[in-house]
């Protein structure tokens, strides 16, 4: 990968202006009476990544969203190497050449790579000549150093390499200047630190790369430039090298970032929900589960970590009541049961859009689950409903807090914190987190991580999955690492090894995983 | 907060919008036929609004559309899009026209219409049992199925009054028997406005409540909203899509119903002018409130019932009128989209003006 850089920037130079320079003159936009951005000054140049930082809500998506003409500034302007852009629609930024990367990929699933690489195409012509397209797309693939079957369906590609097929479409239309918002949020750390070497490698070449992420470590390792915003301000503007570590932690963020390692596993004698030789069978979207034995213990958080797709989805469904196995048996509360469909157990899936009624107000959205509990006669008891969602909105500072507005007016990571603050107020034992801090501000994901502990130390018990064993390791009690639908180890609090996790996420026995690990070091 | 008014105004503003396009459209085409589009508009109003009998007429017209149009309300609420109510309209008319043929004559009043109103809604729940049936089940597309059906259904009601249950007296008239008098529904003194408005007004305010008060109302929207939302917080996704289908297959069967006993007393083809349609047009222009159903489906009643007196006044052909619907329809389709941006805009520059 690092021997492509020096071709790439040979073969790229015509192409890109050296001078790539990108300004914000006093950027504000407002939506009604909220100013998200409020007079943003910055200049970024080509050459290395750019990282955006801040909580959630703190403008960003909004900034970059500008930039990528969805949305048009209220005031202020942009400027494109020293010239002045006026972005009306997504199609204008594009043809200037920006390009964004969302976090919720729009591939067409049942389309191959290539497929997806022309789709939308202004510059083809009517009539396509497939087999001439399809060796221009994999000769400027592999020119640029992207490493992908792209004569597979989407569908069958991992979230990585999807990840990869978005930023090398964005290339095709020949794009100078890239937006990847939050890429690793869904990835293992390996899967990451490929993105973002690959995001680095096309910086060097003079293009304009802006990394909207939440982990700090990204921003260390492989950022040249930061900016902090704060509430709708930009707060910092800093070169990485600039400082040390600490010294750039501080400045980014007003809270201590280190977290504890969770020392100690204490063992529980009470069980609440005991999983006995589950196997499922594989379906559309569905991997098959292989002999899954698991006890959840009150009192304790149990961590999953694992590659993307290794089960981790079906497994919460599982334990959800959501999934139905082909075999095995459930014990909740040491009784006998034949399905989980009637237990209440809290979930936090990975999509939002699984648990949320967009169209539906804040409140609907918080008694979703509650709602067969309120009332007599089939009525709805809307006052202590109303009450409840209140509660909710309350609890992880949901904004805008307003009951009756549409979800569609909440950020990402509002309507995870209302997500989160439902499944947490629920009457449920037991709360199944799929990567419950996606989305989330190093200070909110914290807090979450801080109540996930309290609501387990009450009796219950969490199944916590993330693809961040760095994450896992500061709140659970016990990690158990799933690969290819099966559980294939487990460690417990006080003999953590994130480097012996690492390499079982990747299938001990891979031998070209345990290379690049040993390459990388 | 917008204010209530102001919100309305926004939303209803495609509908309002497509309805005078409508108008503007076969204005058009009536001015280049030679004909005077504002004479043929006061006309259709006179016609419609003009006098208490026009009035009388009007809501004739109007209650089996209310009644489509909250069947269609009924099902949309769970994104289900039953354009099949004509055929379940039909099938409850051949309901209540069993009943009614069957029963002794010398049955009380109060109880051969329960009946008939019962037969027709087990007649029209069942036939919109089965694009219900097949949605749910083989995740066929109801829209399709239920439409197709429709045809079925007229052709059913034609075998049975050309065939087994023609009027015996008359071989020529392609009809069954007059029903007996206990089969006709009590009518409002000196008009044909009869007890069946009263049962849509009702179904009309009882639907409003159940959508905004109860469970079921409240998992109805979850389920139309987002059915993988449904999913996840374990509601009963099938068993709801098929309940609201048998639902508004009985709601669109009382249409049915309420034409034979009380106007025209049997069976015969042409029961429905499309009233079915029409009510699927309604229900969209009403934005599936059951409120403004009931003052839609009076409008577009109107408009039905003048230009029925057009026809006789004005040598105007009926279809001029499935015409406007038509166009209404399609302007209604184009601005949903078009309208939606600028509608957006616009409450967000009520929201800050009032915000500031």
């Amino acid at each position: 990968m690092l021997g492509n850089t020096a071709l790439l920037a040979d073969t790229e130079k015509q192409s890109i202006p050296l001078a790539l320079e990108l300004e914000f003159a006093g950027v504000s936009k407002s939506f009604a009476s909220v100013l998200a951005c409020d007079s943003i000054d910055l200049k970024i140049k080509g050459g290395g990544i750019h990282a955006l930082v801040g909580e959630n809500g703190a403008g960003k998506s909004t900034l970059t969203k500008m930039l990528a003409g969805f949305y048009q500034p209220t005031s202020g302007s942009l400027y494109l190497s020293g010239k002045e852009v006026v972005f009306n629609s997504a199609a204008d930024a594009r043809k200037h050449g920006i390009g964004m990367v969302h976090q919720q990929l729009a591939l067409v699933p049942s389309f191959t790579g290539y497929e997806n690489v022309l789709l939308g195409d202004e510059r083809l012509s009517f009539a396509l000549n497939k087999k001439v397209l399809e060796k221009k797309v994999a000769a400027k693939a592999s020119e640029l150093g992207f490493n992908l079957n792209l004569a597979l369906p989407v569908s069958a590609m991992s979230i990585a390499d999807r990840q990869k097929l978005e930023i090398f479409k964005l290339l095709w239309r020949d794009a100078k200047v890239l937006i990847l918002d939050e890429p690793t949020s869904q990835l293992a750390p390996l899967e990451a630190e490929e993105i973002l070497r690959l995001a680095s490698d096309l910086a060097a070449t003079g293009r304009i790369v802006i990394l909207i992420t939440h982990h700090l470590n990204e921003v260390i390792s492989f950022a040249r430039s930061i900016s902090v915003l704060r509430k709708g301000q930009l707060v910092a503007n800093v070169v990485a090298d600039e400082l040390s570590r600490e010294e750039l932690a501080g400045r980014m963020l007003e809270f201590d970032q280190t977290l504890p390692v969770k020392s100690q596993y204490v063992q529980s004698d009470i069980s609440l929900l005991k999983l006995v030789d589950i196997n499922t069978e594989a379906t559309p979207g569905r991997r098959s589960l292989k002999e899954i034995n698991l006890e959840l213990k009150a009192g304790e958080v149990v961590g999953v970590a694992g590659v993307t797709g290794a089960g981790q989805i079906e497994l919460a469904e599982i334990v959800a009541g959501l999934l139905k196995p082909e075999s095995g048996k459930f014990y909740f509360e040491n009784e006998d049961l034949k399905t989980l469909k009637k237990v209440s157990v809290g979930y936090v899936p990975s999509e939002q859009k699984q648990a949320c009624a967009f169209e539906l107000s804040l409140a609907s959205n918080c008694f979703l689950k509650a709602v067969d509990g309120s009332g007599s006669f089939g009525f709805l008891n809307q006052s202590l409903l109303k009450k409840q969602a209140r509660e909710i909105i309350s609890y992880f500072k949901v904004t805008p807090a307003l009951p009756e507005v549409s979800g569609q007016a909440l950020s990402g990571g509002n309507l995870q914190r209302l997500i989160i603050g439902r499944e947490l107020k629920s009457e449920a034992k037991i709360i199944v987190a799929d990567n419950p801090s996606a989305g989330l501000d190093a200070f909110t994901s914290k807090r979450v991580r801080q109540e996930f502990a309290a609501f387990a130390k009450e009796g219950k018990t969490v199944l916590f999955i993330s693809p961040d064993v760095d994450e896992l390791i500061t709140v659970c009690d016990r990690i158990l690492v799933m690969f290819k639908g099966k559980i294939v180890g487990e460690q417990r609090a006080g003999e953590y090894d994130s480097q012996a996790l690492a390499l079982l996420m990747g299938g001990v026995e891979n031998n070209s995983c345990l290379k690049m690990k040993v390459g990388n070091a | 907060m917008l204010s209530k008014a102001a919100g309305a105004m926004i939303a209803f503003s495609g509908s309002i919008a497509s309805m005078l396009f409508g108008f503007v459209a076969v204005g058009i085409f009536l001015l280049l036929s030679g004909r005077n589009p504002a004479t043929i508009y006061t006309g259709i109003f006179t016609g419609a609004f003009g006098d208490t009998f026009c009035l009388s007429e009007t809501l004739v017209a109007a209650t089996p559309i209310m009644f489509c149009a909250l069947a269609v309300a009924i099902a949309a609420r769970l994104g289900l899009m039953n354009i099949g109510v004509e055929g379940q309209l039909l099938f409850g008319a051949i309901g209540s026209t069993y009943v009614a043929l069957t029963m002794p004559e010398t049955t009380p009043s109060w109880l051969m219409l329960l009946l008939m109103a019962l037969s027709a809604c087990v007649c029209g729940a069942l036939f919109a049992l089965i694009p219900a049936l097949m949605r749910v089940f083989m995740d066929i597309n109801e829209t399709i199925v239920s439409l197709l059906l429709n045809y079925v259904a007229a052709l059913t009601v034609e075998y049975l009054i050309h065939g087994p249950w023609q009027d015996p007296t008359t071989t020529s008239w392609p009809q069954t028997m007059a029903f007996p008098p206990c089969a006709e529904m009590p009518h409002l003194e000196g008009s044909r406005v009869h007890l069946g408005l009263l049962v849509a007004l009702i179904i009309g305010f009882l639907l409003m409540l159940v959508l905004h008060s109860t469970k079921f109302g409240f998992k109805a929207k979850v389920i139309g909203s987002n059915p993988q939302a449904a999913l996840y917080a374990k509601y009963p996704l099938k068993r709801y899509l098929i309940v609201a289908m048998l639902l508004s297959g009985a709601v669109a069967a009382l249409a049915g119903f309420s034409q034979v006993s009380a106007i025209e007393g049997r069976l015969r083809s042409g029961l429905s002018p499309g009233y079915g349609y029409t009510g699927f047009l309604v229900c969209f222009l009403a934005k599936h409130n059951p409120i403004t159903i009931i003052v839609v489906s009076i409008l577009l009643g109107g408009f039905l019932s003048g230009a029925d007196s057009l026809q006789l006044s004005e040598k105007l052909p009926f279809a001029t009128v499935n015409i406007l619907q038509g166009m209404i329809f399609i302007f209604l389709l184009a601005s949903e989209n078009a309208l939606k941006s600028w509608s957006e805009k616009l409450r967000l520059k009520l929201q800050a003006a009032e915000a500031s």
